[in-house]
């Protein structure tokens, strides 16, 4: 059980340390990781 | 100085070393001589020693706390349970003092003058309190000895018959002090001293190395009185032989005395046969006796083994055995002081298991003292596992012992037992809870990685990525569809992430947010779609309030360049404008992510606990005290 604990606990926390360096958060919410082009009227917009 | 005078009865050399000495036993023909100025006046004859191969002898010498000392008399003294010696000391400082030897335990004291009074012999009572030179001890046996013979120089006139009312004390320090009601039942006189290693005294000229007179065969093996079943004493010092054919129990001195008889109803057979030599705990031991007592509770008898082993030095040793648990344990030279549900000793805490009343049901063997099988006496347990302290109270004797559970495969090496021994059953009240270990190491493991974490977090808190890139008002008004956008910020790094908070001024409120995050340099767009709405008031609950002012959304997988953030805000078209703080950030460490893991890592110890737990209870049900909070968790909290 302990043995088991320390191999379950270097794995979560090692995920930790990667999701915190990364910023990773459970509870995030997420916008679309689908980008789009913007039309040439909205880039007139965006570059006023 | 000593004094050397001559037998009126044989004519031999009588030598009286200290002054302190009154009486002397003639080595050569056993005359007692009371000492009256310069003459000896001849008492009669002593009687005869009784063979008890004590290891100490006159002429021996040893040193106690630093004071040389002579062995110069003896008495040997006979009670209900045994033999027993004081050897009479002389010091180098001219002082007498006292080594007392029984059942290979032996205490040193020193007379000593003790202001005050003490209650008379037939007044004292077991477990009474006494304070003598500023230390409280306590009457731990109390009973009235006779007198078997004496030898070498005593300070006091003795003889074969003598009655010797004495009461002992103990303290919880190993100190020890006498009562002796000889001389006067109403005033005693006082000893004061210590339980002593016999080793550590730096012993010269000890019997060991010197033949000891073969016993009398005769005397030492004999026909049971009863059945006519041969028995014999093979250690001097047995007081009582029971017989394994008939149950009968014999007085080894008197050999045709019949003491008592067990029924054979009762018969019990001894996993480690008696006679079985062997080492316990790098111990040579010597399985004596056997005997199988019992205690009651609502109507039904609870019966348990006890071995007894000679030890080292005639140190005596019990094994007891109750349903496949064992326990090594040995008679405790002190005291030790009860308070409500719990003792103390050796700095470790005890707590109270159960009281009953045990008795006698069946013995075989050999016994250094006299064995009673009409005798119940008051048993306490209190447990600190693996350890046990009982004490034992009759109406003459309190007796503390100290036991230490065993695995049965430990009794079985110790004496090569080729029986497979029996399967513990159960829980034992001083059995260790196999799970303690697995709890200890889980919850150091756990306390190492919250620390690694809280170190990872903190770390990257102050190191990381994670930093504010835009903050800026922002102010939504239903009458003005324009989007509003952001100051321009920048991302460096391939794969960002960044965060894009609100915090908005609502009551009773809702706010539509059309989010278009904007790459200036490559055209790329991602979008997300939010609502904030918060909503608040009173009832007759009470204040009441559901959404929130704040949201928050996180873009991901953005490639490094100049980014500029539309927003078009969508309103209850009567609402009032809006206002609103924009935040962008990289997104650092999340506290949400160090609770998760907290929460993760914190299931283990917890179940471990839980099932430590599961295994008290157990332990404590069969105890006067049963655990009984709904958790099931009333033990420590050691974690």
């Amino acid at each position: 059980m302990a043995r088991a604990y320390l191999l379950i606990g270097l794995f979560a926390l090692s995920l930790f340390a990667w999701g915190q360096y990364r910023g990773v958060g459970l509870f995030d919410d997420h916008a679309s990781s689908q980008s789009s082009r913007l039309t040439p009227g909205q880039r007139s917009t965006f570059h006023k | 100085m000593g004094r050397t005078a001559r037998c009126p009865s044989c004519g031999a050399p009588v030598e009286f070393k200290s002054v302190a000495s009154v009486l002397a036993v003639c080595d050569y023909c056993r005359s007692t001589l009371l000492r009256k100025d310069e003459d000896l006046q001849n008492l009669g004859r002593m009687a005869e020693l009784l063979e008890d191969r004590s290891p100490v002898q006159r002429g021996a010498e040893g040193a106690w706390r630093g004071r040389h000392f002579g062995v110069v008399g003896r008495i040997q003294l006979r009670y209900d349970q045994g033999l027993w010696n004081e050897w009479h000391l002389l010091f180098d400082d001219g002082r007498s003092g006292w080594l007392s030897e029984a059942g290979g335990e032996y205490v040193i004291s020193e007379p000593v003058w003790q202001p005050g009074t003490f209650p008379a012999f037939d007044a004292l009572a077991v477990g009474d309190r006494q304070v003598i030179g500023g230390r409280t001890y306590a009457v731990t046996n109390r009973l009235t000895a006779e007198c078997v013979a004496g030898e070498g120089e005593l300070p006091f006139r003795v003889g074969a018959g003598y009655p010797a009312p004495v009461a002992d004390l103990r303290d919880e320090a190993g100190g020890f002090a006498t009562l002796d009601y000889s001389d006067d039942p109403a005033r005693p006189l006082v000893f004061v001293g210590e339980s002593v290693d016999f080793a550590g005294l730096a012993w010269a000229n000890l019997r060991q190395g010197i033949p000891i007179a073969e016993p009398n065969v005769e005397a030492r093996a004999f026909a049971c009185p009863s059945c006519a079943a041969p028995l014999s004493a093979s250690h001097d010092n047995i007081v009582t032989i029971a017989c394994a054919s008939c149950g009968a129990v014999v007085d080894a001195a008197e050999a045709g005395k019949v003491l008592a008889r067990v029924s054979q109803e009762r018969k019990a057979t001894p996993v480690i046969p008696l006679g079985s030599k062997g080492r316990l705990r790098d111990e040579p031991v010597e399985v004596i006796g056997f005997m199988r007592r019992h205690m009651e509770a609502d109507g039904t008898k609870y019966f348990w083994n006890e071995y007894v082993l000679l030890g080292k030095e005639n140190r005596l040793l019990w094994l007891t055995e109750y349903q496949g648990h064992w326990n090594i344990a040995r008679v405790l030279p002190r005291s030790v002081l009860a308070v409500v549900g719990s003792v103390k000793y050796d700095k470790q805490e005890f707590k109270h298991f159960a009281g009953y009343r045990a008795q006698v049901d069946y013995v075989i063997g050999e016994f250094p003292w006299r064995v009673d099988v009409t005798e119940t006496v008051q048993v306490n347990d209190y447990v600190a596992p693996p350890r046990m302290l009982s004490r034992e109270n009759s109406e003459t004797e309190e007796t503390w012992t100290l036991a230490e559970y065993a695995d049965p495969e430990e009794i079985r090496a110790a004496f090569g037992l080729k029986v497979a021994m029996r399967k513990p059953l159960g829980v034992y009240a001083n059995q260790p809870n196999p799970h303690e270990d697995t709890h200890r190491k889980v919850c150091r493991r756990f306390w190492s990685f919250l620390l690694a974490a809280l170190l990872i977090h903190a770390a990257l808190l102050v190191g990381g990525s994670g930093r504010a890139l835009l903050k800026q008002p922002v102010v939504f008004d239903p009458n003005d569809d324009e989007p509003r956008l952001s100051r321009e910020f920048l991302l460096d790094g391939a794969n960002g992430r960044i965060e894009v908070q609100h915090e908005a001024i609502l009551e009773n409120n809702w706010l539509g947010l059309g989010l278009t995050l904007v790459n200036k340099d490559t055209g790329e767009a991602w979008q997300a779609a939010r609502e904030i709405s918060y909503y608040a008031g009173w009832d007759e609950d009470g204040h009441w309030s559901e959404g929130s002012t704040s949201d928050s959304v996180v873009f991901s997988g953005l490639p490094a360049g100049h980014y500029m953030l539309a927003e078009d805000g969508d309103m209850d078209p009567a609402s009032r404008p809006v206002s609103a703080t924009l935040q962008v950030s990289r997104v650092g460490p999340r506290w949400s992510s160090l609770a998760v893991l907290v929460l993760f890592l914190v299931v283990f110890p917890f179940y471990t606990r839980v099932r430590r737990a599961g295994f008290e209870v157990t332990r404590w049900a069969d105890s006067d005290h049963p655990i009984v909070t709904s958790s099931g968790d009333g033990d420590d909290d050691d974690d």
